[in-house]
């Protein structure tokens, strides 16, 4: 919980409109949430890279970038970061996240939407062994639009075996600290998962990012 | 006409994440959604006027502090402007990667993260940009200008070098991958490269600017990502020696 209102007034000696002006500026980011109601006030949130990727959409779609562009950029950048994962992970976390793999996939096998669900997940893991937040930050933003808008047209489900396997495979690179394997896999597999999306969406995908 | 409390969250979205990270949608996002569909679909561009405050309080049917709520919202972001003085109102602005490296900032700062990760990320997204050039029909006219740089004028100028890193950012075709590049670089140039000195550095930058432009305009694109990676370690080496403790500073947010 931040200070109330009439504090932060005071503290930064401010007019009421501004001071809710620059709170709602942070909330539009989904880093504070503003509880209504008596007791309510401003709260701090947790720091989501979805709502980066909103506003980033924003800008995607004003420069004319298109969904093609988007999957082109995370094929690219997806794989740095195993490979970040693979030269940095502690190797605990990195075994902890290859069992994870090996649970998550027999519990979701035989399960259509499973492997989609468990995707993010696995990214994200991927992501954190990476030592890099910012581009982590910004990877898993992409991901989100790539998630919100692009998911929304395209099933995956049917190549999900794939997709688990894949995990499982880039899992134990990073765990065996192989960088360049690691590497290669997750290139791999985003390609893989790139080509699904061209498949099935096509021409749409050349249509402009959209904001929502 | 916008329903006040409009939210696409529920039904669009949960199928994807169960756990729903995204805030929730207020009147005056949806009405920034609108004002943003608006402009695309009257193919208005920078500069070009929007209708009055009055107009679209009556085109949207909200009020008026979700609309000024809409256009602040707009206008952080540099997408819209407000023209002062009679006539004046809401003008189309421009995409400004620097706005999108404002925004991202306030993330990193509350993250915790360093100027050193933003180095990390630059030697990784700057080489891509100067690959990805190299297939740009345009590169040769786009680099002409680079090509025969004056070492006498020295002190690489550096509005020049940010030209530079520009055109390459824009020639590498990606609007992602060169916005985000963009954004990485103008943070790194105004909060560090800015307040060193680069006296020592700036006679090799040129030259290597001048190379980097050379191998681009020849279209050879792991000589080009070679070079620009060792351009960025030359700099940060630079900055690491003389300045280590910058690199574990917080990313500051303005």
């Amino acid at each position: 919980m931040l200070p109330p209102e009439s504090a932060m007034l005071e503290q930064y000696r401010v007019g009421r409109a501004s001071l809710r002006e620059a709170l709602r500026l942070i909330e539009a980011q989904g880093l504070i949430t503003l509880k209504p109601g008596p007791g309510g006030g401003p709260v701090v949130g947790d720091i989501h890279a979805a709502n980066l990727g909103r506003t980033a959409s924003l800008y995607f779609r004003f420069s004319g970038a298109t969904y093609r562009q988007l999957i082109e950029a995370m094929v690219t950048m997806d794989p740095w970061l195993a490979e970040l994962a693979a030269l940095r992970a502690d190797r605990d976390m990195a075994n902890e996240l290859v069992a994870l793999c090996i649970a998550e996939t027999k519990a979701v096998r035989g399960d259509s939407e499973g492997a989609v669900r468990f995707a993010p997940g696995f990214h994200q893991a991927v992501y954190e062994l990476s030592g890099n937040p910012v581009l982590s930050t910004m990877t898993a933003a992409i991901d989100a639009v790539f998630i919100e808008q692009i998911l929304r047209t395209v099933d995956l489900s049917s190549h999900q075996g794939q997709f688990l396997d894949d995990h499982q495979a880039i899992a134990q690179a990073i765990a065996n600290a192989d960088a360049e394997l690691a590497k290669t896999l997750a290139t791999a597999h985003m390609q893989n998962v790139a080509a699904c999306c061209y498949e099935q969406a096509g021409a749409q995908l050349d249509r402009r990012i959209e904001w929502r | 006409m916008i329903p006040e409390g409009t939210s696409d969250t529920a039904s669009a979205r949960g199928a994807m994440k169960p756990s729903d990270p995204r805030r929730v949608i207020k009147t005056s996002d949806t009405v920034a959604l609108q004002i943003v569909r608006d402009i695309k679909a009257r193919g208005l561009v920078k500069g070009d006027r929007l209708p009055s405050e009055t107009s679209m309080l009556q085109e949207y049917g909200v009020s008026r502090g979700s609309l000024r709520e809409a256009f602040r919202l707009l206008e952080v972001q540099g997408f819209i402007r407000f023209k002062p003085g009679p006539g004046g109102g809401p003008i189309v602005g421009s995409v400004e990667p620097e706005n999108l490296a404002r925004t991202s900032t306030l993330y990193f700062h509350l993250g915790g993260m360093t100027y050193g990760d933003l180095f990390s990320t630059q030697e990784l997204f700057e080489p891509l940009c100067a690959r990805l050039a190299c297939a740009n029909p345009d590169r040769h006219e786009r680099m002409a200008s680079f090509l025969h740089g004056d070492a006498l004028l020295g002190s690489a100028d550096r509005a020049d070098a940010a030209r530079f890193h520009d055109e390459v950012h824009q020639l590498a075709g990606n609007r992602v991958l060169a916005l985000y590049t963009a954004a990485v670089t103008h943070l790194i140039s105004t909060d560090i490269m800015a307040t060193m000195d680069l006296a020592e550095l700036s006679a090799s930058m040129l030259e290597e600017h001048r190379q980097l432009a050379q191998v681009i305009a020849d279209g050879e694109a792991a000589e080009a990502e070679r070079l620009m990676s060792q351009h960025f370690k030359a700099q940060h080496g630079y900055c690491r020696q003389r300045w280590p403790s910058r690199l574990n500073e917080l990313i500051e947010w303005r």
